[in-house]
């Protein structure tokens, strides 16, 4: 590049920026190739079939039957329920796991993962009979006759599902606030709420933003959680599932779930003005070396009391499923047997290899995928751009159901041909976390300033260099925290994997749900007991090789 | 984490590539036979290494509900995945037949077998029967109802007082339900059938989507009487809960039925796995692990089953039943989940 062109593009600031820009730039050519390829590919063609596949009549009857605009309401309503709950809660983790004053941090980090390695239907069954009729302490200590089904368990088991999500994605946005912004306000003589009002909040509404919008989509595909707990409260993701496993009626399988994405887009463009015009950023793009200012204790104490409260019912659902995974019969016998286990090591080990397997690749490939596409989405302006973005969100808001049965009449002739192999479990899994990382990026990336890119482009260097040697670094903490979310999800997913699966890729999950839809709930619990063991193992495992610095928990 | 270094985050990627490649190469390589079931995780397993034993024929196996298995049937048309598919109610085989997904093959064995449990194009055969029964929770029943005797008839179940504390599947969601709700239309005729249904409906404290789920329901003392499958029931019972399991009279029933996949990839073997399965042998295997009836007539039954011809049996036309599957699940749809 001369000398003169270098020149050129400092003065005219856009330059790169538009088609002329993007054509001297082979490298990002590529990658917005890339990742066009992959989206259109692994998420819009198999929509797409979804879509041709039913019948107008299909689509007429979804339209014309009240039962289903019921079901698409009671959808919306949970999601709003969940979303405000699981955001509240989860934003207290986060806010107080990022003070540097905060006691019990490690403890409270730990327990708030502890929900996302369950698989969704044991901490359904946890919470039945914990909380049931026959609940342990609904039931024996309280001696009361309630139902655990319905709107409120199901609310209650979304809330305690997803308050980590939204306590991940807003812990990584707290962490890159620069404390010295909020000395230099506290100088200027604000007050504890000033400051929080004035900096924090503001800074971190992207960040809220973004852990809402993910949650809401959530719960709106939410599958296990309906199927254990809902009971007679039908949503959109079990109808759909309700229509292959009772009717066998993929057409209308597909109408139903398709219906999912009207909400979850509304959400997503009400996020999107609103944060478009709350836009912040801490120009020497990540935190400072001074240590963050105390916390005011009433705020410390309140903090305390939720956390413990979250923890404490988050503790006693785990200690119920491993207690079942030892015990004969729950509710009936209660003596101690490891015979649970030993079914576990005799016929089960090698799903539980594949769960392992495939989630540690999905875990990679989601995070290199999502945290690339984030880049180049958002920082780069090219045709096409918003569609991609929406692309890249919409899989949360796809029913893993919808998904499966999207890949399986998507891809099952030449030359598409993957159904019956791992990688299209593989790919399920990265498609359907593939938001996750993408929001995290965005979150973290509104808060650097283009201008050190901009500097390293001047001096040189082409897209992949930039994303390598500067957006990587600064992104690490998303990066991280979407390996361990995608893995995590990974090795507990079921609704998508339960149609693509075969007999030598299967997985723990879809095990598990086998044994306890049959009430085999020893075997279930002790099969989910030792996913779970392994999913906090490798974990730690990561955690260890990065150091203490990088920590994939990165609250 | 790994610290993203230039070098790493390129063998990153290298490896990550290599490894889907390699990943999904060698799941093609598979010669075993492959067999989609919806019976019990671990029956199918312990089935599956029997044949093994037996034949020297590698089986691997996932589980699926009947419907899953059968959208993934219909799904997997052009490529067919599977070799055959393993249990589940004759129903579900008999709508895959005009989908054309299954391949008639009649097994030598079935010269000994009722031709009541076969198809007559031998489609689908059966190897096992199951009765609908109740599962009523002792403890619940005496807290609740300490006057009352057990239920022993349909029309028993309409009693105002078991309000909202009889479980059953809905039939959009479980071929068990349907043949419960089929089973009222054989005994009452369709008029008053709806009008049994309607009346059933105000006790029902909500609908599961699994057939089974009544059933661990009354197990786990959620409701105090539970609709389903009697073999079900048996085996919550041998696992120690507190149950009576009651088959009630004029009680709807299945034929459980293996068929092979058209166009499968190893047809040999899904042939032996059906003679295996039909024959003796196969059968009492099923049969002692299952609880569940078998079809030969020289199996002899478990402990805790009860024979066919103890039960008052209702005469179910499953041909009617299939063909009559969606108007009758889509008008019952709309009376009792609109």
């Amino acid at each position: 590049m001369s000398v003169e062109l270098q020149y050129e593009e400092k003065t005219q600031r856009t330059s790169r920026f538009t088609l002329k820009g993007i054509l001297q730039d082979p490298a990002l050519l590529f990658a917005i190739a890339v990742i066009s390829v992959f989206l259109f590919l692994f998420i819009i063609y198999p929509m797409l079939k979804i879509v041709i596949y039913p019948s107008s009549e299909t689509w007429r009857r979804f339209f014309t039957e009240t039962r289903y605009m019921k079901i698409l309401k009671n959808s919306v309503l949970l999601a709003i329920l969940t979303t405000f709950s699981s955001t509240l809660i989860g934003f207290c983790f986060a806010y107080a796991l990022t003070r540097e004053d905060f006691p019990f941090k490690r403890f409270f980090r730990a327990t708030s993962i502890l929900p996302l390695i369950s698989p969704p239907f044991v901490t359904g069954l946890a919470l039945i009979l914990l909380f049931g009729r026959q609940g342990l302490i609904t039931h024996t200590l309280l001696g009361l006759d309630v139902s655990a089904y319905g709107l409120s368990g199901l609310w209650f088991a979304q809330t305690m599902a997803y308050y980590p999500v939204a306590a991940l994605t807003l812990s990584g946005v707290l962490k890159s606030i620069n404390p010295t912004l909020e000395y230099a306000a506290r100088d200027l003589g604000q007050s504890e709420w000033g400051i929080f009002k004035t900096i924090t909040l503001p800074l971190i509404t992207p960040g809220i933003a973004s852990a809402a919008l993910l949650v809401s989509m959530y719960s709106l595909s939410d599958f296990g959680n309906p199927m254990v707990i809902g009971g007679p409260f039908r949503v959109l993701a079990t109808e759909a599932y309700m229509q292959v496993t009772g009717m066998y009626n993929l057409p209308m399988a597909a109408v139903v779930s398709f219906f999912l994405l009207i909400p979850s887009l509304g959400i997503f463009l009400i996020q999107r003005y609103w944060v478009s015009r709350k836009q912040y950023e801490t120009v020497t793009g990540k935190g400072g070396t001074l240590e963050a200012p105390p916390t005011p204790p009433i705020v410390k104490y309140s903090l305390l009391v939720i956390l413990s409260i979250a923890s404490l019912l988050t503790i006693s659902i785990f200690v119920v499923v491993i207690c079942g995974a030892f015990t004969k019969t729950w509710g009936v016998d209660w003596s101690f047997t490891l015979a649970n286990f030993s079914y576990t090591f005799l016929s089960k080990m090698k799903d539980i290899w594949n769960s392992l397997y495939f989630s540690l690749l999905a875990s990679l490939g989601t995070a290199l995928l999502a945290t690339f596409a984030s880049y180049i989405i958002y920082r780069k302006k090219f045709w096409g751009r918003n569609a991609l973005d929406l692309i890249a969100v919409l899989p949360g808001a796809l029913p893993g159901t919808m998904v499966g049965i999207a890949y399986i009449l998507a891809f099952n002739r030449k030359p598409l041909l993957l159904t019956g192999t791992a990688a299209i479990v593989i790919l399920s899994m990265i498609v359907r976390n593939i938001p996750f990382g993408y929001r995290n990026g965005l979150a973290v990336l509104h808060q650097i300033d283009e201008s050190i890119e901009e500097s390293a482009a001047n001096l040189g260097a082409n897209t992949l260099q930039v994303f390598k040697d500067i957006i990587l670094p600064l992104l690490k903490s998303a990066f991280s925290v979407t390996i361990v979310y995608t893995f995590i999800k990974s090795m507990t997913t079921v609704s998508a994997a339960i149609f693509l699966v075969s007999p030598g890729t299967n997985i723990a999950t879809t095990s598990i749900l086998g044994l306890s839809e049959h009430g085999y709930w020893g075997q279930a619990a002790a099969m989910a007991t030792i996913l779970i063991g392994i999913t906090i193992l490798t974990t730690l495992l990561f955690e260890t090789i990065g150091g203490k610095e990088k920590k994939l928990f990165d609250f | 984490m790994i610290s993203l270094t230039r070098k790493t985050f390129l063998r990153v990627i290298t490896v990550l590539m290599l490894t889907l490649l390699f990943v999904t190469a060698s799941a093609y390589a598979s010669e075993s036979l492959v067999v989609y079931s919806p019976l019990h995780e671990e029956e199918i397993a312990r089935i599956l290494d029997k044949f093994s034993q037996e034949t020297g024929i590698k089986a691997e196996f996932i589980r699926l509900s009947a419907g899953a298995v059968a959208a993934r049937l219909i799904a997997e048309k052009d490529h067919p995945m599977a070799d055959v598919f393993f249990g589940g109610s004759a129903e579900t085989h008999e709508s895959l037949i005009g989908e054309e997904i299954l391949r008639p093959y009649q097994s030598p064995v079935l010269k000994d077998i009722d031709p009541a449990f076969y198809h007559p194009e031998y489609y689908w055969s059966g190897f096992y029967v199951g009765a609908i029964g109740f599962a009523i929770n002792n403890a619940r029943f005496k807290e609740k109802y300490p006057d009352k005797e057990y239920p022993t008839t349909w029309e028993d179940l309409l009693d105002p007082d078991y309000k909202g504390e009889i479980s059953m599947a809905s039939p959009a969601a479980s071929g068990t339900a349907y043949t419960v709700v089929a089973t009222q239309f054989f005994r009452l005729g369709e008029e008053k059938a709806w009008e049994y249904l309607e009346g059933l409906h105000k006790n029902i404290s909500f609908y599961t989507t699994a057939g089974a789920a009544p059933a661990q329901h009354a197990a786990l003392g959620e409701c105090t009487i539970g609709i389903a499958f009697g073999h079900d029931v048996m085996k919550l019972i041998q696992s120690g809960y507190d149950l009576t399991l009651i088959y009630p009279k004029d009680t709807g029933w299945e034929v459980g039925a293996v068929s092979i996949v058209k166009g499968g990839p190893n047809p040999e073997a899904a042939e032996k796995f059906v003679d295996w399965i039909l024959d003796v042998d196969g059968q009492q295997f099923h049969s002692d692990i299952s609880l569940r009836v078998a079809t030969h007539p020289k199996v002899v039954l478990p402990e805790g089953a009860t024979p066919i011809s103890e039960l008052q049996l209702i005469d179910y036309d499953y041909e009617w039943a299939g063909q009559n599957r969606d108007r009758i699940v889509e008008e019952w749809n709309k009376r009792f989940l609109d």
